[in-house]
């Protein structure tokens, strides 16, 4: 009875357990895999402007089995998809057909059918699908930083959104009031020098550069704030946040009362135009829209972006929050915008320069330039020089080209701006060299008095 | 009549204890076999689109990267807060009478779709970030997250 009862059990149960084993086993080894893959996605253009992809493996052999690839709405465009059972090999010199079999570090080129036509201003992402269900992504056009430093910039805690520094701008208001909050666009300036104690929105250029492909929904806590360095005191400085809001096309803010904040969504590879001018979070219940300005103090401030809200990847959400030590803006009463022409001379030729010198209108109205120096020696300008304007003098002492005002009502005022000629002999150089010419505009009143207009020329 | 007495007993103890391991070997292959189902089914949802013309539909993409057929047999939407769900189980207009279920079935190494539409007035609005989340017949879950 033993024999007959006892050996059948155990044999069945033990049978049982090596199927199960088996079957964990060969599950084990399906992830262990399935973490080998490794693969990018790169989206360029064809010559007829249409929208190509590469899947370059740099992991184990895969097969694609499919591709999907929407547009900045979130529309899918296209998409392909197939079995990989007996699937030929992706081509990397001709356009391969889902599904297709990738060896390790190969490419696969694939073009989608029908073609789609990439129209400036367009934004898609491609999501290509492997047989072990792996899906990396990939966008056109592309803004992101190389895998290899993407990643190490992510490791070194830096966060997922990237900030483009050159973006940095401000500007002032076109209307007031609830409920015709407008901001004026055409009026944007470089924040590297902000103007003291008056109304503004900043705005900033950020891209979405998160290694899992995610999404991410910034909510209305996010804020920009800028910070004076101990300037009376350390513990004496005020955080003035500037809170995210929404802009329209036409300037108008239709974020001014609470709750009526609509989440901003960056997708993965995308930049956007992030507004920052509410004085007050918009989801708080006493929030109603008004202007923030840097009233605290003449002077250098830091600049940082808080942002708060929610990263999506493909197969998790969760909350997200980056700090990004952004930048710096000097906060000034008098404030000049310039340009200079040309840019770029020939090798020891003689050039005529002409300097165009803006008072901004967020100047003070008693403030007025009255001296413009430039710093050309490595042009080597004549004593004679070109006539200032009207009411001008010029001088040139030791390279240095300096223009006073007669009298203040030759004064540029707020608002004004007045052409400055000049001209010098570029120097023989033997490759290309960029040449700069130290310069200043100076203000006749207000607290700070001189400001850099640097200029220059590429000689080559 | 002492030894037909015996071999009865005998043969009665065989027959329980046969009984009883026989019962216990059917149960232990019926879990051994629900666990290998379980660690067979392998799905993803690889995609979402929402509708552009139809704000209450959304199509779903359903990836098997294993080597046996996948029944679906429900998908679950809500937004992320899961301040609303709507659950669907009418997957498929045949009857998948194996697993008593209107499954959506996906064969081994394929991708299959599905558009389901959320009970009116319900729409997908913009901003929102969506969940889906699908069921296999043996018990696998498998979410995928998509803003409109």
């Amino acid at each position: 009875m033993l024999f007959s009862v006892g050996f059948g059990y155990f044999y069945t149960t033990s049978q049982d357990q090596q199927i199960l084993q088996n079957a964990q086993r060969q599950n084990s080894n399906f992830l262990g895999q399935k973490n080998q893959e490794n693969l990018y996605v790169l989206a360029n253009l064809g010559s007829d402007a249409s929208l190509t992809f590469s899947v370059n493996n740099t992991g184990i052999a895969t097969v694609l089995v499919g591709y999907f690839i929407t547009d900045q709405t979130g529309n899918v465009v296209q998409y392909k998809t197939g079995t990989s059972t007996n699937p030929s090999s992706c081509s990397a010199s001709s356009a391969s057909t889902i599904p297709c079999a990738l060896n390790a570090g190969s490419s696969a080129t694939i073009d989608p059918s029908p073609s789609i036509t990439y129209t400036l201003g367009g934004y898609y992402t491609i999501r290509v699908l492997t047989e072990r269900g792996t899906t990396i992504v990939g966008t056109y056009p592309t803004q992101q930083l190389s895998e290899n430093s993407l990643n190490t910039f992510v490791a070194s805690g830096l966060g997922s959104l990237e900030m483009i520094f050159s973006s940095f701008s401000f500007y002032n208001y076109s209307s007031t009031g609830s409920p015709n909050w407008t901001v004026n666009l055409t009026s944007a300036q470089n924040a590297a020098i902000t103007p003291f104690n008056k109304p503004i929105v900043l705005s900033a250029q950020v891209t979405n550069d998160d290694p899992s492909g995610g999404t991410i929904i910034v909510s209305s806590h996010t804020n920009l704030w800028t910070f004076l360095s101990c300037g009376s005191g350390c513990g004496q400085q005020a955080y003035l946040s500037f809170y995210v809001m929404n802009v329209g096309s036409g300037g108008n803010i239709t974020s001014t009362t609470y709750g009526s904040y609509v989440p901003i969504q960056i997708p993965y590879g995308a930049t956007k135009t992030i507004y920052f001018g509410s004085n007050c979070d918009l989801s708080t219940s006493s929030c109603s829209y008004s202007y923030q300005s840097i009233n605290d103090a003449v002077s250098e401030h830091d600049v940082f972006m808080i942002f708060s809200g929610t990263m999506v990847s493909a197969n998790n959400a969760t909350l997200y929050s980056q700090n990004l030590p952004y930048s710096a803006t000097f906060t000034s009463d008098n404030i000049a915008s310039y340009s200079e022409s040309p840019t770029t001379c020939g090798n020891g030729s003689s050039t005529s320069f002409s300097l165009k010198l803006t008072n901004s209108k967020w100047t003070p109205s008693g403030d007025g330039i009255n001296q413009v120096v430039v710093q050309a020696s490595t042009f080597n300008p004549p004593l004679v020089q070109p006539l200032p304007p009207a009411g001008w003098t010029v001088s040139v002492s030791s390279g240095t080209i300096t223009w006073n005002a007669i009298s203040s009502t030759y004064y540029i005022l707020p608002g004004s701006t007045l052409s400055f000629s000049w001209g010098g002999t570029a120097p023989v150089v033997n490759s290309g060299t960029q040449f700069t010419f130290v310069s200043a505009a100076t203000w006749s009143a207000g607290t700070i008095l001189s400001q850099p207009i640097v200029t220059g020329c590429y000689v080559g | 009549m002492m030894i037909g007495i015996t071999l009865a007993v005998g043969f009665a103890a065989w027959a329980w204890a046969r009984g009883a391991a026989q019962n216990s070997e059917l149960n232990f292959g019926n879990a051994v076999g629900t666990n290998i189902n379980y660690l067979k089914e392998n799905f993803e949802v690889v995609y979402v689109n929402f509708s552009s013309s139809a704000t209450q539909s959304a199509t779903v993409w359903i990836y098997n990267n294993g080597n046996t057929t996948v029944y679906i047999k429900q998908i679950w939407i809500s937004n992320v807060t899961s301040s609303f769900s709507q659950t669907f189980t009418n997957l498929n207009s045949t009857k998948t009478s194996q697993f008593n279920c209107y499954c959506l079935q996906v064969h081994s190494q394929t991708v299959a779709s599905i558009t389901l539409s959320l009970t009116s007035p319900t729409v997908f609005a913009s901003g929102v970030v969506y969940q889906f989340k699908a069921l296999g017949v043996y018990g696998n879950t498998n979410t995928f997250q998509q803003t409109r």
